[in-house]
């Protein structure tokens, strides 16, 4: 029974979905449907060996078919040369190829044998845990509807409009880059995922793409105006021209944005002379994964989990500990599927001091020197065990990491690590699955932590470089007040020592060294901390495209002498004036 | 039938462009080569055997090569490991 209603004419419908491939298209909805095989099992007009003859031209003419696409494509695009590749290397693997024969052999249709192999395969996969080799599944499925389709010599129509947006059940990778050759506006697909094929190569040709979109092909009409917005994964049908106005000032805008930006928002973020440098957005909020600059970045470097997670609730609220620990793990699983494959890094909740005094009503006199962060979290350990399990919970596709707020002590340190070894043991105990190689970090934002680096890294497999709380507390100045806000400068001589110091000690125990902090939100800025050596960047996203194109313009060389110079410096504004940061 | 032990080191471990390397490796070969992991085990010159072989980073894994070029197939399947598939 057909449950699944088509939407009306002329109606403004908005589907959901999930962003493949960003950008904005309009178009004109093109329906793929999926065509049904009906197997025939053996009978009296089947001929054993016609079959296998058919079988095996039908893997050349799928084979010839990816010649001509790569020749098309050209060898630049190494990443749509290696996914045709791996297809020719799945037509001619032994095992598909032993295992269709026989089915064959046994008296069943080419079509039959095809089916049941790849099906068998598919299976096999679908049951490993790792959710990328589960992505694969799904590529050997589109393999196979493919390889049916020529076998059944069932090819899709090939006279496509201008302005057209493919939507499909599933797509293979070389009807990808059939339509591509089309000059298709958009792709919309009911199923999918970020890492499969199809949306690797809508990525590489800059297709605009959403997949996910539940019965996509049922519910929209060919010939319908379909809007695709590919950096939130939504799609409108019938947009109001109010809806189709606005959406063409996004258009405008974006193409501005990349035209002042040019090629480089496309490349991975590197200096100048090449030095790979990683990218990060720092997170507060929910509604922040929809922003598009997001997809620029390498992952997340920082998520404020006192901000992200309404603790508010918890305390008012009254949820128990484990309830609590319930809600942090789906919203921060939420975040790393969001953001799968690229690494999300969560902060430990860094309460106290000037955050939540209503909260916590401590009242001490001094609360910036107070009971904070890490503190807080090892005075309440079930409290910090909870999000620890949350975090390791959410770890299980492999892409998270977490570090520890505020340390001054290597104690901190090694009560931090025994707990989250208490709650590894907790899980493993209650059969949950998480990343046992999760990596566990801490931030450096005191100078008693930038001074013991070269012991912390014994304990750690990264540091997070906080700029804000490190200067602050270098040199006594809260920024918020004003009488003392002049003495707040990150560019401060002994700041900079400090960074130089923390840097060279994590290095030379071969331990990566990110920063937090706007402190990359001036070119010049930018210059000195990929001069000072950092391996990684994390900026607010709206921050994202400028840092990544300020970073493409520096020299790294030039940069460790700029660094030089500035460390020569007696004040603060010496090193202003010479970096020209007003 | 000659067989060794190799570990992957490359970071993002065996996932599917190391496996097309091993079948490329592999099949250059008369040898039947088998992998093992942890028991498991997966015809070297199929690509999607190695698929659904389940080898992150560390992973030691057992090689197998029967026939009459054995030697310097699993010489040559070794070198690929050892180079971490040219991804370090």
């Amino acid at each position: 029974m057909e449950v699944t209603k088509k939407i009306r004419r002329n109606t403004e419908t908005i589907l959901k979905g999930i962003p493949a491939s960003k950008g904005y298209a309009i178009g004109n909805a093109f329906i793929i449907r999926d065509f049904t095989i009906n197997p025939i099992n053996s009978g009296d007009n089947i001929s054993t060996e016609d079959e296998l003859k058919r079988f095996l031209q039908t893997i050349e003419e799928y084979e010839n078919e990816l010649e001509k696409y790569t020749k098309n494509i050209g060898k630049e695009n190494l990443l749509a040369v290696e996914i045709l590749e791996s297809i020719k290397l799945i037509l001619h693997d032994p095992e598909i190829i032993e295992s269709v024969k026989k089915i064959i052999n046994e008296g069943k249709s080419a079509e039959y044998a095809v089916l049941k192999t790849y099906q068998k395969y598919e299976n096999a996969l679908l049951s490993v845990q790792n959710k990328l080799i589960r992505e694969r599944a799904l590529e050997l499925s589109q393999i196979r509807n493919k390889f049916l389709e020529l076998l059944i010599n069932k090819k899709v129509s090939t006279s496509i409009p201008k302005d057209t947006i493919v939507v499909a059940t599933t797509l293979s990778a070389d009807q990808v880059i059939a339509f591509k050759e089309k000059n298709i506006a958009g792709l919309i697909t009911e199923m999918g995922g970020i890492t499969t094929h199809c949306s690797i190569l809508a990525r590489s040709f800059r297709i605009p793409m959403v997949i996910g979109v539940a019965n996509a092909t049922k519910m929209l009409n060919n010939g319908e105006r379909i809007l695709i917005d590919g950096y939130k994964g939504i799609i409108v049908a019938n947009p109001k021209r109010k809806t189709l106005v606005e959406f063409k000032s996004k258009i405008e805008d974006e193409s501005q944005l990349l035209r002042e930006l040019g090629e480089v928002i496309y490349q991975p973020t590197q200096t100048r002379d090449g030095r790979r440098i990683e990218l990060h957005a720092n997170l507060n909020y929910r509604f922040e994964l929809d922003d598009p600059e997001l997809y620029y970045t390498d992952g997340i470097g920082l998520v404020r989990t006192e901000h992200l997670i309404p603790i508010y609730e918890f305390y008012n609220k009254g949820l128990t500990l484990s309830e609590f620990e319930q809600l942090q793990y789906e919203i921060y699983h939420e975040v790393a599927l969001k953001m799968f494959p690229k690494i999300v890094t969560f902060r430990a909740f860094d309460l106290g001091g000037d955050k939540f005094p209503g909260l916590f009503a401590l009242n001490e006199t001094n609360p910036m020197l107070g009971f904070r962060g890490i503190r807080y979290l090892l005075a309440n350990p079930d409290f910090f065990k909870a999000q620890l399990r949350a975090f390791l919970k959410a770890s299980i596709e492999k892409n998270v990491q977490i570090m520890i707020p505020m340390i001054t002590t290597v104690e901190e340190v090694l009560d931090s690590l025994k707990l989250l070894n208490e709650c590894k043991q907790e899980l493993k105990r209650d059969g949950f699955e998480f990343d046992h190689n999760l990596k566990f970090g801490i931030m450096i934002e005191t100078p008693a932590a930038a001074l013991q680096t070269g012991v912390l890294a014994k304990y750690v497999d990264f540091f997070s470089i906080g700029t804000n709380d490190l200067t602050q507390y270098t040199l006594v100045a809260d920024r918020e007040n004003s009488r003392v806000s002049s003495y707040f400068s990150p560019f401060h001589p002994s700041v900079l020592a400090l960074m130089k110091y923390s840097i060279d000690r994590a290095k030379a125990h071969g331990k990566t060294v990110g920063i937090c902090g706007e402190l990359a939100s001036h070119p010049a800025a930018t210059t000195i901390l990929i001069g000072l050596g950092f391996d990684s960047i994390s900026v607010s996203t709206q921050n994202i495209l400028l840092v990544k194109k300020w970073i493409s313009e520096i020299d790294s060389n030039n940069s460790r002498e700029i660094l030089e110079k500035a460390l020569t410096f007696e004040t603060s504004d010496q090193v202003r004036d010479f970096l020209d940061i007003g | 039938m000659i067989a060794d032990y190799v570990e992957v080191i490359n970071p993002a471990g065996m996932h599917t462009r190391p496996a097309a390397e091993i079948v490329k490796t592999a099949s250059k070969f008369k040898s039947k080569i088998i992998l093992e992991v942890d028991g498991y085990s997966v015809n070297g010159k199929s690509i999607i055997g190695l698929m659904t072989l389940p080898a992150p980073q560390g992973t030691k894994v057992k090689i197998v090569a029967d026939g009459d070029d054995e030697e310097i197939a699993l010489k040559a399947l070794k070198e690929l490991f050892e180079r971490g598939f040219d991804e370090i």
